[in-house]
């Protein structure tokens, strides 16, 4: 019945489906509906536009956290390892001197100054630059052959979190949440917790809504920038507030008196309720003062030596206990927008790779290991799938006058982890250098599709409809990559 | 060209053929029923036949193996089988797209086929021509039919009529007004608005009410933004640094001009796509309003991919804008609904070729030019008047000051003079003698040869002075006398005011001067003191006796020339002959004097180049491989070319000229290039010789202003009286304000309209691969609807231009549909088409189709008239009736899309914004047009950073439409309320209602200060309650409050005050719909 009334609602172009279907004639709405192919809307309720709905087929994951390396992680010097290159280190790559990669010519082969030790039962070898993330290795699935469309960090990030280079395209969360709202209405659906640096290179179009509609964009906060007009006003008493609230409520009640049955300012009016509900919610879960010690330890939020891995440490502990609040899309970022000079501030080690690691690697490893460890002892992974991504790989070359790698968007990891994959695992591989993916090559929106099916959305039926496209996450193409599916 | 690959073709066929052993068809002729249908019929017309073609490509039809499938790439290209797609895929060279997909040829049949398009793939007429005519059955592709009829309601009514359903009644006529305004203004009317047309019961009232309404400049205020939104326009490049854009805005004024001023819509679409040929350059900013990615790598691939995402975007946005078609399917394959090829899509991509991202200078506009020529006419005015207050070009002038003269005895004194100021001569004192009639006081010595007017001063005051000293001219054989003055007064005989003062000027006459004539001062037969003051000879261009040189009308005061600067100093002299000219530095700006070169002019000649013969010598160099004696007259400029004396106390360098020479002037200069300020030589003397060591004066820094003051005006008040420089300043200060506007308006001429230039080739990309090229592709319209017949090398504008003119063209079924479609979307929140931007096959049909043809008819027959279409719709009883439910017809029609009610909607942001601007009281409605005003806080980073604005004042109070539009931002406030970020173009809005939305509006430093306003405001205005009460509703929603309203309202207030009453009436429903 319910896939039903999904198929019929097709035949609208907007979002709250009513409309054309008195005016479809009844052999397109037959010819429609005879094809599986057709787009799935949601049914969302203008009152209440974040409740969750359902998904396409059962779902093996209910809540998404994606932890997204701004400035391109190499994977030469973390997941991606190649005893070739270590043999080949200081020579040629054959062809290299042909290649002009982003800022040009290639130098030699070189391998990372980071020693690859095996981790856990499986052995899978990850590099010392990310150890305690190297003993998760049992837990993850890692995808090494990804390949993608850009090289520059902008388009890059917009590829990686939409599904297209070109900004303006709704992201991967606003997708998700448009498509099944939330399981807590009292947060927001989607939020986007920023880096304590700053914004990520592409800003804001990571988590975008593009062209669904705005209450699907992500909500930016971290555990130091709190969200923006939570708060009542300064000089107001709780006490006016909610008188004021009431007053606004009677004139707004009486108002709809006179329009029986308009859900658009029934719905205005429940947004002024949930908005209340928020108001206290927020502030609840971005308080970390009643986390025990011991947990701060844990992610390394008191680590007074290191102000910048504490500060990732508590959004780390934000981020879980957004999971843990139910909230459906979590985007976690390490490094923010280029600033202070290259790599300064994210994973783009152009020039000194080594000494601008040494500074990225201990930011990331500890709190984020310790968030994934958490989340599994809580149970959480059974129901979250998380996501480590970046926005493309770099060489296994040097760049020529410089100790750094350039950008490489022809094979880099990505791993997932938690519920409905398959781990350990490694799916993919690269070349013997870690230059191009040789294996099982698998595009972005191969990636995403498969995101979208552990969420029980099938990436070819959730499309919208803009300025005469059925746009989709997955643009034309992507396929499920059922090789990483937990059985 | 297909030659070659045909006989290499052969040779391969030939060589495999013998590999083989097989002798099969090869040699003989090919024939196709015999050879290649038989393959075709066997392996592939099951899929590629004519019932529901894979990939719609049909093996059985010439065309369509001509043009190709969906992929765009043609099966067969008749005698390059290299060329042939089909050979690709039967030869299994195209990866995942091997075929027929589970049987693959024989080597045998692969050759035949090869043979047989190397043989000019022919087939019999059941194949059909080599072109099928395009399918344009659709109904948007069908001529625009004119139907007669008396309005929109004719259409509406009879749509209802079909579904059981009738018109709700009119709405009540304030709750009209209130619609009218915030539909076409966004903004509420004001309650005088209100009252003035509810006391207008003619019948006519409403009408002119429209008229008014449509004649608002607001309107195009309103109506740019759905524009704006259309084609994304935004004034930042987006992607990641999004740097800022500041010429952009002008595109802004200029659809909202365009809007009020009614411009042709036709006329409207050419301008965007080829102003620079009609006379509106604003209008190319369209082609370059999108996203720009500025980041740019080595690769030279992804700069070209970069460069087709450009173009991708102007072809989209002209394709889906003006036409309704999404073009932008067929950039990797042909399209799947509409008749748009791949190669029309690089057709067009030639079209834009040569448009590139950029600012533009553009001609001005006739309007500019006139403003322009207004402000050359106030300038000229000025100029006139202030033309007295010009120190006369004059040469330089000797001064001789009393202090260095020589003098018969000792003086008594020096005299401090009041009132001094730095134009005067002569210091800040004056030296005064005991009076001894008769003898010779002070003698000046000139050591000047030429024609000379003397100005002679003294200090003036105490009655002690003689009145009657005398000045003569001593040569060696007689005396010429030259004035006798009384010293009590001043030049002008004017009375002192018992102060001691400089005297002024008085006038000595003109008189020629040998090298050792000298100015006596002699004691007058009155008085017991005798002052003395500069003495200033000017330079005379005519001869002492001539009437021109002697009358009193040439005489002009002495005034300090300008001060020495480092870029260039002219000083100039009565003509004399010269064999030597020396430039004496006596004081620098700083450590040793430099100048970079010395020039002598000799009748507009330099004589005093080295390389015509001059010689230079010097007291001594500084030593430094940049600066060198024989630089001084090298004829080159610059601190690299420059002298340097060699002590810091000053000293000379001059130049010896081959044989005497006659000399008007020496030009020089610190560093003529304008780089380097230090070493510049302040007091100078410049002396001419005929022989060696017989130097005379020519000129010298005694006459400069001193430096670093005001000395570079052009004009100089000092000296004047009072009221006459007061007046003066008063129009030099109106002068630079005109020059400034001027400027301005000449400045504002650079826009972000997009640079053209002649483009290459254009090439048909294989899926839209940059990499994969296919055939050049010349510049063309859709073929399937109309051909702009131009050469492949056409000029860049022409192509454009032919572009726009089939736009617009009459014939161009979709132009009139598209727009009037979006005007009536606007209005009642869907359009007759509800996919706006898609008029093709996969779009939506109209709800009523005869009235999107009825208002296209009337748009074009009414020569393009925007606002009459707005006329027709709001002079219809459909838009005029109630949007209240009914609950019968919502059970047949939810979303009102019969239009049985005027559909009720929310306020888009800027209209919210704006409303709540007009009535708290401060919107700025004179802040029309001009640069934007920012919504953030700027982080000036490599990537731009915005930060929400913490606070807001008076520059915030214009309409949102001002406010400068940031991409990939929104606006921390208004811009959860849907508001695009311009990154994409958005056709609709969508409109959602969410609790960010509500904890902007009740939160926001921006809502509460507005709260505080209209709280003050109502204040002001109104001491009593109820009248504050009355008055708020009468604003926010045009109508009194209810008895239980005003209660309710009386009884909050009381508790909680007009702050929180007003923040909450911001936040209300009735306030933020569209009634």
């Amino acid at each position: 019945m319910n896939s039903f009334l999904n198929r019929r609602n097709f035949l609208s172009h907007s979002a709250t489906g009513l409309g054309s279907i008195a005016l479809a004639s009844l052999l397109e709405e037959q010819r429609l509906l005879a094809d599986e192919t057709a787009p799935i809307r949601p049914q969302i309720n203008p009152g209440q536009p974040f409740a969750a709905r359902d998904s396409h087929h059962a779902a093996a994951a209910k809540n998404v956290l994606v932890i997204f390396c701004s400035g391109a992680c190499s994977q030469i010097d973390t997941f991606d390892y190649k005893p070739e290159l270590i043999k080949q280190h200081g020579k040629p790559m054959p062809g290299a001197e042909e290649l002009v990669t982003f800022q040009g010519q290639q130098g030699m082969l070189t391998k990372s100054p980071w020693q690859f030790k095996p981790h856990g039962e499986s052995g899978k070898m990850v590099s010392d630059l990310v150890p305690q993330l190297g003993d998760l290795a049992d837990d993850m699935c890692f995808l090494h052959s990804l390949t993608g469309k850009t090289n520059t960090h902008g388009p890059g990030e917009n590829f990686m979190s939409t599904g297209y280079t070109l900004d303006g395209f709704p992201s991967m969360g606003a997708w998700t949440t448009w498509a099944l709202g939330t399981e807590n209405e009292n947060l927001p659906a989607y939020v986007a917790v920023s880096d304590p640096r700053g914004t990520p290179q592409a800003s804001v179009n990571n988590w975008g809504p593009g062209f669904l509609p705005a209450a699907f964009q992500g909500t930016e906060f971290n555990a130091s920038k709190p969200l923006g007009n939570l708060d009542i006003p300064a000089g107001v008493s709780s006490k006016t507030d909610k008188a004021t609230r009431n007053f606004l409520n009677r004139l707004n009640q009486r108002h709809l008196e006179q329009f029986p049955g308009d859900t658009d300012l029934a719905a205005r009016i429940s947004s002024y309720e949930l908005a209340a509900k928020m108001q206290l919610s927020v502030p609840e879960v971005t308080d970390l003062s009643r986390e025990p010690k011991s947990i701060l330890r844990e992610y390394g939020a008191d680590d007074s030596e290191n102000k910048l891995k504490a500060q990732f440490a508590r959004n780390c502990i934000l981020a879980r206990r957004l999971i843990e609040k139910g909230v459906r899309f979590v985007q976690l970022f390490n490094g923010a927008y280029q600033t202070g000079g290259e790599g300064v501030s994210n994973w783009d080690g152009h020039k000194s790779i080594e000494e601008q690691y040494s500074k990225h690697g201990p930011v990331l490893d500890q709190p984020c290991a310790a968030m994934l460890k958490d989340m599994k002892r809580r149970g959480l992974l059974k129901n979250t799938l998380v996501v480590w991504m970046t926005e493309f790989g770099r060489m296994p070359t040097f760049q020529k006058g410089a100790s750094g790698r350039d950008h490489n968007p022809s094979g880099f990891t990505a791993w997932m982890m938690g519920a409905g994959v398959k781990a350990p695992f490694t799916y993919g591989a690269t070349d013997e250098f870690g230059y191009k993916a040789v294996e099982n090559v698998a595009t972005v929106y191969d990636f995403h599709a498969t995101i979208l099916h552990l969420l029980g959305l099938n990436h070819k039926r959730l499309t919208y409809y803009h300025n005469g496209f059925e746009r989709r996450l997955t643009d034309v193409h992507g396929h499920v990559i059922n090789e990483v599916l937990a059985s | 060209m297909n030659r070659q690959p045909k006989t290499r073709f052969h040779v391969l066929t030939f060589r495999c053929a013998l590999a083989v052993g097989h002798l099969s068809a090869v040699g003989a002729e090919v024939q196709f029923e015999k050879d290649i249908e038989p393959i075709l019929k066997q392996h592939c017309t099951g899929c590629h036949g004519p019932d529901e073609p894979e990939s719609r490509m049909r093996l059985d039809r010439l065309a369509s193996m001509l043009s190709g499938g969906d992929s765009g790439e043609p099966a067969i290209v008749p005698g390059d089988p290299k060329a042939s797609y089909l050979v690709k895929l039967i030869r299994h060279k195209e990866p995942g797209k091997e075929m027929p997909p589970d049987d693959p040829l024989s080597e045998d049949q692969i050759e035949l086929i090869e043979k047989w398009i190397a043989s000019g793939a022919k087939t019999p007429e059941s194949y059909g021509p080599a072109k099928a005519k395009a399918d344009l059955s659709h109904w948007a592709f069908q001529p625009i039919k004119r139907v007669d009829a008396a309005g929109p309601d004719e259409f509406v009514r009879r749509k209802l009529n079909e579904h059981g359903l009738k018109l709700s009644c009119t709405a009540d006529r304030r709750i009209l007004i209130r619609r009218l305004y915030l539909v076409m203004l966004g903004l509420p009317p004001t309650p005088q608005q209100v009252d003035r047309s509810l006391g207008d019961d003619r019948e006519s009232a409403w009408s002119e009410l429209v008229e008014e309404v449509l004649a608002s400049p607001n309107y195009g205020e309103r109506w740019a933004s759905y524009w704006l939104d259309l084609v994304r326009f935004g004034e930042t490049h987006g992607f990641e640094m999004n740097r800022e854009r500041p010429n952009a805005w002008q595109y802004r004024d200029w659809v909202i001009k365009s809007l009020n001023d009614d411009k042709p819509y036709d006329q409207f679409v050419r301008e965007q796509i080829v102003g620079d040929a009609v006379d509106a350059p604003i209008g190319t900013s369209f082609l370059v309003a999108g996203p720009v990615d500025n980041v740019k790598g080595q690769d030279p691939l992804s700069r070209l991919q970069q460069r087709m995402n450009e173009l991708d975007d102007m072809i989209n946005t002209t394709g889906t804008a003006f036409l309704g078609l999404t073009t932008g399917c067929a950039r990797c394959h042909n399209h799947k609904f509409d008749p748009i090829s791949q190669r029309d899509y690089y057709a067009m991509q030639a079209v834009f070729a040569g448009v590139q991202h950029g600012d533009r200078t553009l001609p001005l506009s006739k309007e500019t030019k006139g403003q322009i020529a207004k402000l050359d006419d106030e300038i000229a005015n000025r100029t006139a008047l202030l033309r007295k207050f010009i120190p006369r070009q004059v040469g330089a002038s000797i001064v001789l000051d009393e202090s260095e003269a020589q003098h018969s005895y000792a003086p008594s004194g020096t005299a401090a003079k009041h009132g001094q100021n730095q134009g005067d001569f002569g210091g800040t004192h004056y030296t005064w003698w005991k009076n001894e009639p008769g003898q010779d006081v002070v003698t000046y010595r000139p050591q000047a040869k030429g024609t000379y007017r003397v100005w002679l001063s003294w200090g003036s005051g105490y009655k002690t002075h003689s009145s009657n000293a005398r000045y003569v001219i001593r040569a060696a054989s007689a005396e010429t006398s030259l004035a006798a003055v009384n010293q009590q007064l001043r030049a002008d005989r004017s009375e002192n005011d018992g102060k001691l003062r400089w005297s002024g000027f008085h006038d000595g006459g003109v008189h020629e001067f040998t090298r050792h004539d000298s100015i006596v001062l002699i004691g007058g037969s009155e008085g017991t003191a005798v002052t003395a003051d500069a003495i200033v000879m000017q330079p005379v261009d005519q001869p002492a006796d001539s009437p021109a040189a002697a009358g009193e009308s040439a005489a002009v005061k002495p005034t300090k020339r300008p001060a020495v600067n480092w870029k260039r100093n002219v000083d100039s002299f009565p003509p004399r002959s010269a064999r030597f000219v020396r430039f004496t530095i006596e004081k620098s700006s700083g450590a040793e004097g430099c100048i970079d070169e010395l020039e002598v002019y000799s009748g507009g000649r330099n004589i005093a180049l080295a390389s015509s013969g001059a010689k230079a010598t010097s007291s001594g160099d500084f030593v430094h491989p940049k600066h060198k004696l024989a630089h001084i007259n090298d004829g080159q400029y610059g601190n690299d070319r420059s002298w340097i004396v060699s002590s810091k106390d000053g000293g000379w360098v001059q130049v010896e000229f081959p044989e005497p020479v006659v000399v008007d002037q020496v030009v020089w200069g610190r560093d003529r290039t304008e780089r380097i300020k230090d070493r510049l030589p302040v007091g100078y003397r410049i002396e001419a010789a005929t022989e060696p060591g017989k130097w005379e004066l020519l000129a010298s820094s005694s006459d400069r202003q001193p430096t670093g003051g005001s000395a570079s005006e052009t004009y100089q008040f000092a000296g004047c009286p009072s009221t006459e420089a007061m007046q003066g300043r008063e129009w030099l200060d109106e002068m630079t304000r005109f020059q400034k506007q001027k400027a301005d308006l000449e400045k504002s001429t650079t826009v972000y309209a997009g640079k053209f230039s002649q483009p290459g080739p254009t090439h048909r990309l294989y899926r839209g691969e940059p990499d994969a090229r296919r055939e050049q592709v010349g510049p063309n319209a859709i073929e399937a609807f109309a051909s702009l017949n131009l050469p492949v090398d056409s000029p860049e504008q022409a192509r454009r231009k032919a572009l726009a003119e089939w736009i617009v063209s009459k014939k161009n079924p979709l132009t009139a549909r598209v727009i009037v479609n979006r005007i009536w979307q606007f209005h009642f929140g869907t359009g007759i088409v509800d996919t706006p931007s898609d008029f093709g096959r996969n779009g939506a049909s109209p709800s009523h189709p005869e009235l999107l043809d009825y208002l296209a008819a009337e748009l074009m027959d009414n020569d393009w008239s925007l606002k009459h279409i707005h006329r027709l719709i709001l002079n219809s009883k459909t838009w005029q009736q109630s949007n209240r439910p009914n609950q019968e017809a919502l059970r047949i029609d939810a979303g009102s899309r019969l239009l049985w009610r005027f559909p009720p909607r929310r306020l888009e942001a800027e209209a919210i914004r704006d409303s709540i601007l007009a009535v708290t009281g401060v919107l700025d409605l004179q802040g029309i047009g001009g640069p934007g005003f920012s919504p953030f806080e700027v982080e000036m980073e490599n990537v731009r950073h915005y930060h929400a604005k913490k606070s807001y004042g008076p520059e915030d109070w214009r309409r949102m439409i001002y406010m400068t539009k940031v991409r990939q931002e929104r606006e921390h406030v208004f811009g959860a309320f849907d508001c695009p970020d311009s990154s994409m173009v958005v056709p609709k809005r969508s409109r959602s209602t969410t609790p960010l939305q509500a904890l902007n509006l009740l939160n926001s430093n921006f809502v509460m200060q507005q709260a505080d306003m209209f709280a003050a405001r109502l204040e002001k205005e109104h001491s009593n309650v109820t009248e504050q009460i009355s008055r708020t509703w009468r604003l926010c929603f045009q109508r009194e409050p209810s008895t239980t309203e005003l209660m309710d309202s009386r009884k909050f207030i009381e508790q909680e005050g007009l702050r929180q009453f007003n923040r909450a009436l911001l936040n209300t429903n009735e306030f933020v719909f569209i009634p």
